[in-house]
Order: C-alpha cells, then sequence, then structure tokens
C-alpha cells in the first residue's frame, strides 16, 4: 500500500466533508439548527448533476449547486426567522425530502444520461515525488483548505464574526447593542447552506462523476458530527476532517486489497467513526454550541 | 395536505403529465381494485407502526429517525427465526414477531445509550446505524445467509406456511388488526400510565423533568426500545407479508415515511393510524400512477416530505387566517 497515494485519497474523502462542517458551523454559530444538511448536500448533487449533463460545463453544475444551496438557506431562514418554527422539525422534512426530490430531478431532467464530466486535477508532475501526487488534486480541494481559514478569520477574528455569534448565544443582548438578529441568521443560513451544497457538488463532480442515488450517503450527518468533535471551531474541524478522510480512504483501499474479507465491515468504519466522534464529543465538553442553538428569537419577548 | 397535492400537481404538470389523470390513477390504483386496496392496507399496517415508532420516541423529545435500520434489524432476525425452526406453524410465527421486535428494540436502545450516557446526539447517531444496519444485511444475505444461486444479495424464502394468512375474500393480512391495536395499546400508555406522563413530560421540558424526578437516563432508553421495537415488528410484517425473503430494499423508506406519518398526526397516536393509511395511499397509488401514465413514483414521496413541511407552516396560517376573520 503506497502512503502518499493513501493520505493524497484522504484528501479527497475529506473535502466532502469540510464543505459541509463548515456551512453548519457557519450557520449554526448564528443559532440556526441545520439538521437538514444531509437533504441540503444532496438536493444540490443532483440539481449540479442536471445542470452539468446539460450544459457539459463543470462550473455551471458549481453555480447551480450554490444557487439551490441558497435557496434551500433562504427557505430555512423563512421557517427559522419569520415563522419560528422547530428547527429539528424543519430539519426532518429536509431530511426526507433529499432521497425522494433528488431522483425526481435526475430522472425528470436528465434522464439518459449517468455520467459527467468532472473538475480537472491539478497537473503537478513537474513537481518532486510526494508533491506530484498530493498536489493531484481539484481546485474545489484546494478551495476548501483555504475557506477553512477564511472562516477562521471572518467567524474569529472581525467584527462581523462577533456579531454572529453574539446572535447564536444570546440574541437579546446582541439586538440591544443594534444588531439585526432575523438578517444575521438569514445570511448565515443562505451562506452555511450554500458552502454545504458545494460539498454534495463535489460529491457528483469531483468524486463520482456519475449518478448512483443517495450518492451522499450520510456525509451530512458524518459533517454535524466533525462540527461537534471540532468545537465550532474551522481548524480544529479541518483536523477532524481530515483524519476522517484518512480512515475513510483507507477501508476504501483495504476493500480491494484485502478481497477476502468483507467488504461491508469495511464500509461501515465511516458510520461507527461518527458516532465515535460524538462520544469523545460528548465527553470531554469544552464547548457544546451557541447557547440559543434551535431557539428563535422572539422579539416581542422581553 | 392540500398544499402538497398542489405542489405534487405542479411538479406533474412541469414535467408535461397530466395532474388531475396521474392523481386519478394514483387513489383508483391505491383504492380500488381487489390488490390495491389489500396493498394498500398491508402497507398501512407496516407505516403505522413505523410512525407509532416515531409517536413514542418524539412524545419524549427524543428524535429517533433509526426507524428505517431498526425495521431490518428486526426483519433480519425474524427470517433466521424462521429459518431455524420452520415447523411449528403459528408458534414460529410469533416466535420471530416478539424476536424481530426485541432486537429491533436493542439495536434502538443502543442509540438510546449512547444519547443518555455520552450525549450523543440522538439524530445523527440513529442515521449512521441506519448505514450500518443496511450493510449488515447486505453482508447476511450475501454470505452466511446467501440464496444459493442468485446473483443479487439476497436471503433464500421463508416456507410456504409460514407467510401471512389473508382474510376470506381479499389480500388483507390480520397485521392491519395488530397495527391498530398496537395504536390503541400506545394511546393508552402515553396518556393514561406514569411511564406515559413521565415521556411526555421529557417532551414538554427535560430538565424539569429531570429535577422533578424522572429518572430520565432510563426513561430515555426505555422510549428508545420501545420505538425500535414497533419499527422491528414492521420489518416482520414485511418479510411475512410481502417479501418473503430479506435483502436490502425490502422497505421502500417505510422507516423514514414513519416520521412523516406521526408529524401529520401531531404525535397522536389514534390519528398516526389514519394518516399511515394516508401515506400508504400515496405509495402504492404512485407505483400505479407511474405505470398508468408514467410519472415517476418518486413524486409521491417528494409529497410526503412536502406535507411535513407543510405541517410546520399550520400555526402560521391558523395565525394568517385568524387575523382576517
Amino acid at each position: 500500500m503506497n502512503l502518499i497515494l493513501l493520505v493524497s485519497a484522504s484528501l479527497v474523502s475529506a473535502t466532502t466533508l469540510i464543505y459541509p462542517a463548515l456551512g453548519e458551523t457557519f450557520t449554526e454559530l448564528s443559532g440556526v439548527y441545520n439538521i437538514g444538511l444531509e437533504g441540503i448536500m444532496l438536493i444540490s448533487a443532483s440539481t449540479s448533476f442536471v445542470a452539468t449533463a446539460y450544459s457539459g460545463s463543470v462550473i455551471a453544475g458549481l453555480v447551480i449547486g450554490i444557487v439551490t444551496g441558497m435557496l434551500a438557506g433562504f427557505i430555512q431562514g423563512i421557517f427559522a426567522v419569520n415563522f419560528r418554527a422547530d428547527q429539528i422539525v424543519f430539519g426532518l422534512g429536509i431530511i426526507l425530502l433529499g432521497p425522494f426530490l433528488s431522483p425526481v430531478l435526475k430522472d425528470t431532467f436528465a434522464l439518459t444520461t449517468n455520467q459527467v464530466p468532472t473538475f480537472p486535477l491539478l497537473d503537478a508532475t513537474n513537481l518532486p515525488y510526494p508533491l506530484s501526487v498530493l498536489l493531484n488534486q481539484n481546485a474545489l480541494t484546494f478551495a476548501s483548505i483555504g475557506l477553512v481559514f477564511l472562516l477562521w478569520y471572518a467567524l474569529f477574528k472581525t467584527k462581523f464574526g462577533l456579531a454572529i455569534r453574539a446572535v447564536g448565544e444570546d440574541p437579546r443582548v446582541a439586538a440591544s447593542v443594534g444588531i439585526n438578529v432575523g438578517r444575521a441568521r438569514y445570511l448565515c443560513s443562505i451562506l452555511g447552506s450554500a458552502i454545504a451544497a458545494v460539498g454534495g457538488v463535489f460529491v457528483v463532480l469531483g468524486l463520482t462523476g456519475s449518478w448512483a442515488g443517495d450518492v451522499t450517503a450520510g456525509r451530512g450527518f458524518i459533517a454535524i458530527a466533525m462540527v461537534r468533535v471540532g468545537l465550532y471551531r474551522p481548524v480544529p474541524i479541518l483536523i477532524a476532517c481530515l483524519l476522517f478522510g484518512f480512515v475513510d480512504a483507507a477501508q476504501l483501499t483495504l476493500q480491494v486489497s484485502a478481497s477476502g474479507f468483507p467488504h461491508q465491515f469495511l464500509q461501515m468504519a465511516p458510520y461507527l467513526m461518527g458516532i465515535v466522534a460524538l462520544i469523545i464529543s460528548g465527553r470531554f465538553k469544552v464547548f457544546g454550541g451557541p447557547a440559543s442553538l434551535g431557539r428563535p428569537y422572539e422579539k416581542e419577548q422581553r | 395536505m392540500l398544499g402538497a397535492f398542489g405542489i405534487g400537481s405542479l411538479i406533474i404538470a412541469s414535467i408535461g403529465k397530466n395532474p388531475s389523470l396521474a392523481l386519478f390513477a394514483m387513489f383508483s390504483g391505491a383504492l380500488g381494485g381487489y390488490y390495491g386496496l389489500g396493498s394498500t392496507l398491508n402497507l398501512g399496517a407496516v407505516l403505522m407502526l413505523t410512525g407509532l415508532a416515531a409517536v413514542v420516541s418524539f412524545s419524549a423529545g427524543i428524535w429517533n429517525i433509526g426507524m428505517e435500520g431498526q425495521l431490518y434489524v428486526g426483519s433480519l432476525s425474524s427470517v433466521i427465526v424462521a429459518f431455524g425452526l420452520p415447523g411449528i406453524g403459528v408458534i414460529t410465527l410469533f416466535l420471530a414477531f416478539a424476536i424481530g421486535a426485541i432486537t429491533g428494540g436493542l439495536y434502538s436502545a443502543l442509540a438510546g445509550v449512547l444519547k443518555a450516557k455520552f450525549k450523543v446526539n440522538e439524530i445523527v447517531s440513529t442515521i449512521m446505524l441506519n448505514y450500518v444496519a443496511l450493510l449488515l444485511i447486505d453482508w447476511v444475505a450475501g454470505g452466511p445467509l446467501h440464496k444459493a444461486g442468485s446473483a443479487l444479495n439476497e436471503t433464500p424464502p421463508i416456507a410456504d406456511q409460514l407467510k401471512l394468512p389473508t382474510f376470506p375474500g381479499s389480500t388483507v393480512q390480520p397485521t392491519i388488526i395488530i397495527a391498530i391495536v398496537l395504536g390503541l395499546a400506545i394511546a393508552f400508555l402515553l396518556k393514561r400510565t406514569k411511564v406515559g406522563f413521565e415521556l411526555r413530560m421529557m417532551g414538554g421540558n427535560y430538565r424539569a423533568a429531570e429535577y422533578t424526578g424522572v429518572r430520565t437516563a432510563r426513561q430515555v432508553i426505555l422510549a428508545m426500545f420501545l420505538s425500535g421495537g414497533l419499527a422491528g415488528l414492521a420489518g416482520c410484517f414485511l418479510v411475512f407479508g410481502s417479501s418473503y425473503s430479506v435483502f436490502d430494499g425490502i422497505s421502500r423508506s417505510y422507516g423514514y415515511l414513519g416520521i412523516g406519518v406521526a408529524l401529520l398526526a401531531s404525535l397522536n397516536p389514534v390519528v398516526s393510524v389514519l394518516s399511515a393509511l394516508l401515506f400508504a395511499i400515496l405509495d402504492v397509488g404512485g407505483i400505479t400512477m407511474q405505470a398508468v401514465t408514467g410519472v415517476p413514483s418518486e413524486i409521491a414521496e417528494v409529497m410526503s416530505a412536502i406535507i411535513v413541511i407543510v405541517i410546520l407552516v399550520r400555526p402560521l396560517l391558523v395565525k394568517v387566517i385568524s387575523r382576517w376573520l
């Protein structure tokens, strides 16, 4: 087994988690619970698949996927802010909608094809050996790492980030210093869902290049576990996602090399890892999430 | 409700089919005819159980969405009983159902223990366990219990005498009676017993329940066990009533649809019986709709999901309408 190839594959697997985990962090820090992450990823994956199948352009797929995510985030904002709905129940609706709506979208608008072009990989053959394999990734993988640091800066080093976290901790105090709570939550829902949607786009346009039903396969939920274990901080979340990506890549490699062992047990590894991550974060809880997570903000309450 | 049908019609119209024709095909397929009505009622029984599973846990404020996995675990253990004791007819059937329900309950209780002892979010853990259960089924049906000669990962069929009987002159199975009785039993449990009161109290305010002396950890595990047991029994209904063997695919998301059943019924166990029938009509009728009009059957499931979302808007609609009046 080639370790460098394995690390390269872990980066690919980690990318599918980094986007939804960052999106979830963004949304949850403002106090909106986005348990429907998986559904948003899956629906965006299907719309981006359809867009790419029609246009032949991965950029079109990416744009449509992001727009789908923003739309989902906007609807989530309406429910969370204006309707003051139970955010878990809304999330359940999105979780249900994802696996049912995505095949309808795919079969209705791109019935004849199951293959789409994928994002081109960076040609790193001129670089010295380990780098030539490690950096042989597509643009979305590089962008995900950049986004981690961008979000860390935006959320933890700027006034804008402070405002958002204030809204998530105590919306009434935030409102008293002149922050528009509703607008902040709308913004975080829309941007967070858009970022999460890129994860769904990456699964079809960066990883599989084909449509096979439940393409995201629970990655949205694993991403939620990564957010918890990464304590809502972008850099620890990145590390958690990379570790997870490594385990996922290792089980995929083992499926090929250890052919006698039932592959189903290897495939269970990511899901069991997700549970283990939650056990760890539950055991050593330093920061359990924003204080007002999941609570609608009632303006008239005093 | 009407909103869901409206949006469903819009989707049907948008792909160039006649919505009224499609909806007519859906309802006539589900309710008309010997087979249609039978399949609707039999599926209704399955959805009643997954719906009740959701009612029990949601009432306690526990978001068990692992009914799908618990259903498969129940189906697997019941089919093992059926293979192990093929000869003794009704007794085997009872044993298989009991073991199916218990194993489904234990699988679900695992997530309950994780929540109670390790503060693991049950939405994520039950979904993870769904994937694990499906992989387990795929392994068993392709390995230890593989049907000889089959290209698919499926178990051999159960013995003919173990297949569920039907009421004379129909294709309706007695499962519907069991499901309705269980619906009433759950209603009694939640509304009239101390355990049920404590569960609902936890659903209302977890902290307050804890302070008044409810042993929350134990009740969380109990609620998850009951919930998973109902889902496991739903798996038995599927194995002995329609698929007659076990493979990944005996449930067309019936575990997930249980969430919709429970939410549409506002977590009322008795109303769940009715809302399960509605979802069964959508599912069975969806297949007829696809066959007759070529509209993809997933549209029916999209409507189910939209129903859940429409339910959320309902309080708002009531507010808006009452302001107008």
